[in-house]
């Protein structure tokens, strides 16, 4: 790193923690309201030292809307629509890397375009589909459709690490008698494991939050977090220090993954740039 | 026995003999190319077909109905729906210029500002750990609550944000009042949950750049902004690239913020899209004509996709020697 | 390099076939609806959950057990007609509102053969289909006009919108930052435009009180949102926000009617418009800094109105779905007619929730009990003398009323005399929009 002036340095980094400020405020806020008492959820600064866990106990123990369950219910679909996406997407982010031809290139331009298309335009539809086919309001429903959003950026993002992978070692294998499928699984996804990492990771948060999937694939047998806490905005108003404690809830989950495996996540999104 | 094997440029190994223990004709076929590259996708494909394009056919099927809980049968109705969607001045006055121009605003401020932090958070300093961390946690929160928390902040009564005016000696502003900054508050409000989406995958591109051509730089004595601007900006051009239209695919159908904050109000000023689909379609349960309001934004969107994509696969296919 | 076939083709796609297998056989199917188990769908509101607990009550008594999921209001409609078009309900009982009433009756079991009808029947007849009643009311909502005790004493309660402005001044001057609030965002139009244009000879469709598919078809659908009566009361509303300054400025931008809870129970405002049902949220002290200082009364009338004060009471219902096994929809009948025949349940809602019974000898009873708020609720809203329905009902309905509330903040963001125009816009999107395409 050049050497810099301590001025300009100092600038840097301010600007760096005023940054840092500016995206944290909301969610200091937000956590802020969660712990406030019901009275002074809409006067969240000069409520003085008040503070109350009345919203969390609120949000967990409102009859009917089981909120445990569904946070329960949302880390076990997210984990499961990730695991699937990356088993669908890891053969097809590998093609696209070792071909040019023109089927490579079509299922490319496929899913390019499959993914421009909105989610309003299908979900309707998919839930009308998924009531014929009894696949509605189970497990692997929702962990399906949720996966099959996930095909274009994680196919893109394989693709990059494969074509990091040098071709030599799965030839070596294939001379040795592997098959394709073999050489595919045994010697080049070991090598893609940090844009795995870091396709899981993200993936998995993305599905922690989903809404319209689960809101349209599930019904009261699964109850999943991210709809549950839209039942919070009701006809006669907004619950809105329940929902600040349910959504601060739901951040933690997702605040320890990030700060677990950012390296990981950062190393695996760098192989997106392997050339 | 084995024999090597000529490796050809495209990893297809020369001539059709690939030396198996069982040799069964099946598995034979299976190993070559076009099957091999067929099951790779199936999966993918067969996912994608069942929960995305075959939903989609199905919706075009519906908006060619008249169909809704009073009309169960859905008889046929032509192009009836589409011309209500495209004749309805909410649409084309309203929603459809709103969600281009929050397209181009939100993902112009994203990247640059995405662009800004990362090439910011690119050295030591002390704390980078902890603030490399935070600066993602925007994406974590979920839109709707996200929303909500922007519409308490910005309240013209209860807000922070006009707390803090009055506190300084400032009018507080009605933001919600007027088009403007009612539209400023929903880009705001975009930008801060996504811009950490592009400062992540900028920094992760920036960590993979090769030194060289800094190294070189440097020593020919070349100051911060032509580096910046010849080597580094050139460098991340094909993540920034396909990293900004994906972004705008999803921003073309944004709903959740706009539907907290401001519900596409005052009057028609920020209905977008994604509300105008969700006002037709769900609020009435006209399902016809919903799903034609759909499927005219899904054609946009993707003739819009369909006009870069020739930029996007140059970039993604790149041009490769190796 | 290992000379092992390994991990195949073969058994890659073994092993995510066995995967896929497992998830499927893992994944609850629906559960067929056994006659002794109801599946009942409804939103969390504390009264409708209240209504629950006594059908729970009921339910054990008749050994039945009740599951009860709640469903967000955002998805509520959308939820269940998707659920009527399928070709088994998941829900047996579900709650129906008189909004719904025209929408859902083709899909909904009659329930008069069972059902014994307590309740008036000039607030359930949109419940009707073919002849056949499909709901049974458990509670009327009804709006009002909350005050605060400390700021407006009973004589000076206004009757008049001229005498609201004048106590909310007044209220004002002794320190309160607002005088009058209400929700003008959709859904939440009735608490500042139409309680007022109703309450002033104005209608959103000719001819004035017009609600059915058949009065408004043969009103030939004509807008009112034209007719003097109506612009007056809009530029009313804007006088009150710009030049009198007794409303905020965030009803020009379309309040929910959580501001007003907000704001009236941090003891921002003189007099909210909501729900009766918000008395005892606004009464808790755990919620609301104002708690010993809240009362009520009815709207106040507009200069045009001929006929006395109106006021609105329409019921929340419980309907049970056609599309269900026989025996399920009778043991749900059953269930109903329990609940809604009980008086100790209507009495219960009044007590624990503030919501007005719908069942007429409990109103009465109640009366005669000389429970003062009950006195004062059943004045403001029941004992109207010029009662009136809050919606119309036909199936476009929500969807006027969102248009008719983005022209409402549209008005109130621009100049005063563009008001006319602005509603002459609304009239025009009326007939783009309405009457309904072919049914």
């Amino acid at each position: 790193m050049p050497r810099r002036r301590p001025a300009v340095r100092a600038l840097e980094v301010g600007a760096i923690y005023t940054v840092t400020a500016i995206a944290l405020f909301p969610i200091l806020y937000l956590v802020l309201t969660a712990f406030r008492p019901p009275r002074d959820v809409f006067s969240v600064l000069s409520a003085g030292l008040h503070f109350s866990v009345a919203n969390f106990v609120g949000a967990f123990t409102w009859k009917g809307i089981r909120l445990r369950d569904a946070f329960v219910n949302s880390a076990v679909i997210a984990s499961a629509s990730t695991i699937f996406a990356l088993v669908i997407t890891l053969p097809s982010g590998y093609m696209l890397a070792r071909y040019r031809g023109r089927l490579a290139r079509s299922w490319f331009f496929l899913i390019y375009v499959v993914r421009t298309i909105p989610y309003v335009s299908w979900v309707l539809p998919l839930y009308l589909l998924a009531q014929r086919l009894e696949l509605y309001d189970t497990y692997s429903g929702v962990i399906a459709a949720q996966a099959a959003f996930h095909v274009t950026f994680y196919s893109w993002i394989f693709k990059g690490f494969f074509e990091g992978v040098p071709r030599e070692l799965e030839d070596a294998a294939l001379v040795d008698g592997c098959t394709r499928w073999g050489a595919f699984v045994r010697v080049a996804v070991p090598q893609a494991v940090p844009g795995i990492m870091a396709a899981g990771i993200l993936g998995w948060i993305w599905a922690w939050n989903e809404l319209l999937i689960a809101l349209f694939m599930t019904a009261e047998t699964i109850p999943m977090y991210s709809k549950t806490i839209s039942t919070f905005i009701t006809e006669m108003g907004v619950e809105w220090g329940r929902m600040a404690a349910a959504g601060v809830t739901a951040m933690v989950p997702a605040v320890i993954v990030t700060v677990f495996c950012y390296r990981y996540i950062v190393a695996g999104l760098g192989g997106l740039h392997e050339r | 026995m084995s024999e090597p094997l000529a490796v050809a440029r495209d990893g297809r190994p020369a001539g059709t003999a690939v030396p198996l223990r069982r040799a069964g004709a099946l598995r034979a076929w299976l190993e070559r190319d076009t099957p091999f590259q067929c099951q790779l996708v199936a999966l993918s494909f067969g996912v994608m077909l069942l929960f995305q394009l075959v939903p989609i056919a199905h919706g075009i099927l519906i908006s060619l109905r008249h169909f809704s809980p009073w009309n169960p049968q859905g008889d046929f109705a032509g192009a009836y729906n589409y011309v209500r969607v495209l004749t309805n001045p909410v649409f084309y006055r309203y929603a459809l210029p709103n969600t281009f121009l929050f397209l181009v605003l939100a993902v112009a401020v994203e990247v640059t500002c995405g662009l800004g932090i990362a090439l910011l958070i690119n050295r030591r300093f002390p704390g980078e750990r902890a603030v490399k961390t935070l600066l993602v946690l925007p994406l974590l929160v979920a839109p709707v609550v996200a929303g909500l928390m922007f519409y308490w902040m910005f309240h013209a009564d209860f807000g922070l944000v006009n707390g803090i005016l009055n506190a300084l000696g400032l009018p507080g502003v009605l933001w919600f009042n007027r088009p403007w900054t009612a539209f400023g508050v929903i880009v705001l409000a975009d930008v801060w949950t996504y811009t950490p989406w592009f400062v992540l995958i900028i920094y992760s591109g920036l960590q993979t750049l090769p030194p060289e051509p800094f190294e070189a730089a440097r020593i020919d004595g070349a100051d911060v902004w032509n580096i910046f601007r010849h080597i580094t900006l050139p460098l991340l051009y094909p993540i920034l690239s396909i990293t900004v239209l994906i972004r705008s695919f999803d921003a073309f159908r944004v709903f959740d913020v706009v539907w907290t904050l401001t519900g596409g109000g005052p009057g028609n000023a920020t209905e977008t899209f994604g509300t105008f689909v969700y006002r037709i379609g769900y609020l009435t349960v006209n399902y016809g004509e919903g799903a034609a309001a759909a499927m005219v934004g899904a054609a946009i969107i993707m003739v819009a996709g369909i006009l870069v994509y020739g930029t996007f696969a140059r970039v993604v296919w790149g041009r490769r020697t190796a | 390099m290992s000379q092992r076939q390994g991990l195949s083709r073969r058994t890659f796609l073994g092993t995510t076939g066995a995967g896929l297998a497992g998830l499927g056989l893992f994944s609850p199917r629906l559960v067929d609806a056994q006659a002794r188990v109801l599946s009942v769908a409804y939103m969390p509101h504390p009264v409708i959950q209240n209504a629950v607990e006594s059908l729970r009550k009921a339910a054990n008594q008749l050994k039945v057990d009740l599951d009860t999921p709640a469903i967000a209001y955002m998805d509520y409609v959308q939820s269940q007609t998707a659920q009527f078009m399928g070709p088994r309900n998941r829900y047996q009982i579900i709650w129906n509102n008189d909004d719904w009433g025209q929408l859902f009756g083709p899909f909904l079991e009659p329930i008069d053969d069972v059902v014994k009808q307590v309740w008036a029947d000039d607030r359930a007849w949109m419940m009707k289909y073919k002849g056949r009643q499909t709901a049974a009311p458990f509670v009327l909502t009804c709006g009002c006009m909350f005050y605060r005790t400390d700021l407006i004493s009973e004589a000076e309660i206004p009757k008049t919108l001229d005498e609201l402005v004048e106590a909310a001044k007044r209220a004002q001057g002794k320190g309160v930052k607002w005088g009058i609030m209400g929700g003008s965002g959709f859904p939440h139009l009735w608490f500042t435009l139409l309680w007022s244009v109703w309450n002033n000879n104005a209608d959103l469709f000719m001819p004035f009180g017009a609600r059915s598919w058949e009065q408004l078809d043969k009103g030939k659908w004509t807008p009112g949102v034209t007719e003097k009566e109506f612009v007056n009361t809009v530029t009313w509303w804007w006088d009150a926000i710009h030049t009198h300054k007794i409303a905020p400025p965030s009803i020009a931008a379309g309040a929910t009617r959580t501001d007003t809870d907000a704001m009236f129970m941090q003891g921002d405002v003189a007099f909210a418009f909501q729900d009766t049902t918000l008395l005892g949220t606004y009464r808790d002290p755990q919620k609301s800094k104002i708690a010993d200082k809240v009362s009520l009364a009815g709207f106040p009338m507009g200069p045009h109105n001929k006929k006395g004060r109106i006021g609105w009471f329409d019921c929340w219902f419980w309907s049970v779905p056609k599309n269900n096994p026989s025996d399920a929809k009778k043991t749900a009948k059953e269930l109903i007619n329990a609940v809604i025949g009980s008086k100790e349940s209507h009495r219960d809602i009044w007590m624990k929730t503030g919501g007005v019974p719908a069942h007429l000898e409990v109103q009465k009873e109640l009366l005669a009990s000389g429970d003062a708020d009950y006195k004062k609720v059943h004045a403001a809203t029941v004992g109207s003398p010029q009662p009136i329905h809050s919606a119309y009902y036909w199936p476009l309905w929500p969807e006027i009323h969102s248009l008719t509330s983005k022209a409402f903040t549209q008005a109130l963001t621009g100049p005063r005399d563009k008001i006319a125009e602005v509603m002459a816009g609304l009239a025009r999107e009326y007939r783009l929009r309405a009457p309904v395409p072919p049914r």
